[in-house]
């Protein structure tokens, strides 16, 4: 029971932070990569290794019950989660995107541009053509998501039931001597990630078939 | 194949992936505590690991079904912490010093005592510093220290500010010594909780002072197995009780607060206090109830509080 449901909560934090990080980090991105600002980019890559646990106490400072934002009551909350692991990603999400838009985004956008269609239309084209740039975007920033500790450990409270996920699952196990129960809920986790690989190459996979 | 049958598997897997996703939105709402009263407890790790809160909660669950109480288990260092920062609106601990401190601090209020047992001394089997000749706690670590200096024992600290660690450095200041990591090769920190620290003992043929309920837990599942219980054999000496205690969270409101009173109660009630008594791992009796105990608890915890905490844990 515990497991199953510290899987689907991974998975639904995870994937939530990474969407609430798309909405940023996607124009990011296209900022970085059309204006070929290369300093923002190495300061994205920079950033990909920072401490989850910094990241989480970071935001437990803002939330906590006599902190700025306490009025929020987000503490203790899966919400509070996917926040900070949106903040986590985003490096992560900017880097490998600005990386891998650099080739055919930027030449199709600058030929879309040259030819006469305006920005927008140019854009939407040129992101069409490198979606398998966006899938390793997306699947590094979901993998950083969905194993991190720090932030879901100080903002979650690891509460059973309610934000206990597979990664602070592991912890605690290990904390409470249950050395094999942590690693079987490793393992989980290990083919969440690399189910997740799977299903983005079947999804590429077909789309390019069709 | 064709376009058309293409088309359909990737239809197919949409709708699988929309259905997938659904179903687990739902459980999640199943699986959330919507409706309820958030109780929010932080909890010694000791407490946490033994699996007894979870048995608390359910009783406690079944008496009072609109409270969710909701434990977040960290060392009791942290878990004041917490409260000091109105994070949490009640706290279980076993660091009488510190907890004076933060009663002081107007951080806490209602004290209550619910639990008691005891810390031992626990090393390798072959008892090379003969901790289990010693006629006191503080001789067994004055031995320890001793073998130590000569090469022949090591002794593991958490280092992390827990109720237990606290524990520690009062006895080795009990024993006119101030071993520290670094500076002493025969004295290790590991900075992480009892469990680990015990299996680090446990591979290091060390010794280590830990809480009855983690050692028997872990020792009964077979998890540690160089290690001993050395001391105390037989009577316990004072500075070696480990009480629990309740407290409330000056700051507190609302339904959470009446929440929280309502679990305070519950803890000293006879139905609580039967299941501590009864409760087991591995055969041992692992908690003592505080109700009805012919100890005097509260001067007990008067005691220990009085002495002095180390000061990287103010």
């Amino acid at each position: 029971m515990g497991l199953v449901d510290a899987t689907i909560r991974t998975v639904i934090v995870s994937g939530a932070a990474v969407l609430l990080a798309s909405t940023w980090s996607i124009p990011a991105a296209l900022f970085i990569v059309e204006g070929r600002r290369v300093l923002l980019q190495r300061l994205a890559e920079a950033f990909t290794g920072v401490p989850t646990v910094l990241i989480g106490l970071l935001l437990y400072l803002l939330l906590c019950g006599r902190c700025p934002l306490s009025w929020t009551r987000l503490l203790y909350t899966p919400a509070a989660i996917s926040i900070g692991e949106a903040i986590l990603v985003t490096p992560v999400y900017i880097a490998f995107l600005a990386r891998g838009l650099q080739s055919v985004y930027r030449h199709v956008f600058e030929l879309g541009v040259a030819l006469g269609a305006d920005t927008c239309a140019a854009r939407l084209l040129a992101l069409r053509e490198s979606l398998p740039s966006l899938a390793s975007a997306l699947i590094a920033s979901w993998s950083r998501a969905a194993g991190e500790l720090g932030v879901a450990l100080l903002v979650g409270g690891n509460i059973a039931g309610y934000t206990r996920t597979l990664s602070t699952s592991i912890t605690l196990f290990v904390e409470m001597g249950d050395y094999a129960r942590a690693a079987l809920y490793g393992a989980v986790l290990a083919s969440l990630l690399a189910g997740m690989g799977v299903a983005a190459w079947l999804v590429e996979h077909l789309a390019s078939r069709s | 194949m064709t376009g058309d049958h293409g088309f359909l598997t990737r239809r197919r897997l949409l709708l699988a992936l929309i259905g997938l996703s659904s179903a687990a939105a739902a459980l999640s709402t199943i699986l959330s505590l919507g409706g309820s009263i958030l109780l929010r407890v932080s909890t010694t790790t000791s407490l946490y690991d033994t699996g007894l809160l979870e048995e608390l909660a359910r009783l406690f669950r079944r008496e009072h079904p609109d409270i969710a109480v909701q434990f977040i288990p960290v060392g009791s260092g942290r878990a004041l912490r917490l409260a000091a920062d109105r994070s949490v609106c009640a706290v279980l601990v076993h660091a009488p010093n510190l907890e004076k401190l933060y009663v002081e601090r107007g951080v806490l209020a209602d004290h209550t005592i619910f639990a008691f047992n005891h810390f031992v001394v626990v090393g390798p089997v072959e008892d090379p510093a003969g901790v289990r000749y010693a006629a006191s706690v503080v001789e067994a670590f004055r031995r320890i220290a001793w073998a130590g200096e000569r090469g022949r024992a090591l002794f593991v600290s958490r280092g992390d500010c827990s109720g237990t660690y606290v524990r520690e450095r009062l006895i080795w200041r009990l024993a006119g010594l101030d071993p520290r990591p670094g500076r002493d090769s025969w004295y290790l920190e590991t900075g992480s909780g009892m469990a680990s620290t015990l299996r680090v003992a446990d591979e290091r043929r060390a010794y280590t002072l830990s809480d009855i309920g983690t050692f028997a837990k872990l020792y009964s599942e077979g998890a540690i197995r160089s290690l001993r219980l050395l001391y105390p054999h037989g009577s316990v000496d004072g500075i070696l009780y480990n009480v629990y205690s309740a407290y409330l969270v000056r700051g507190c409101r609302g339904e959470e607060l009446r929440a929280a009173r309502l679990f305070l109660e519950f803890l000293v009630s006879p139905k609580a206090q039967r299941l501590i008594a009864s409760f087991r791992v591995g055969g041992f009796t692992l908690f003592h109830p505080a109700v009805g105990s012919s100890l005097n608890l509260a001067r007990l915890w008067a005691m220990l509080a009085s002495e002095p905490t180390p000061r990287e844990c103010r």
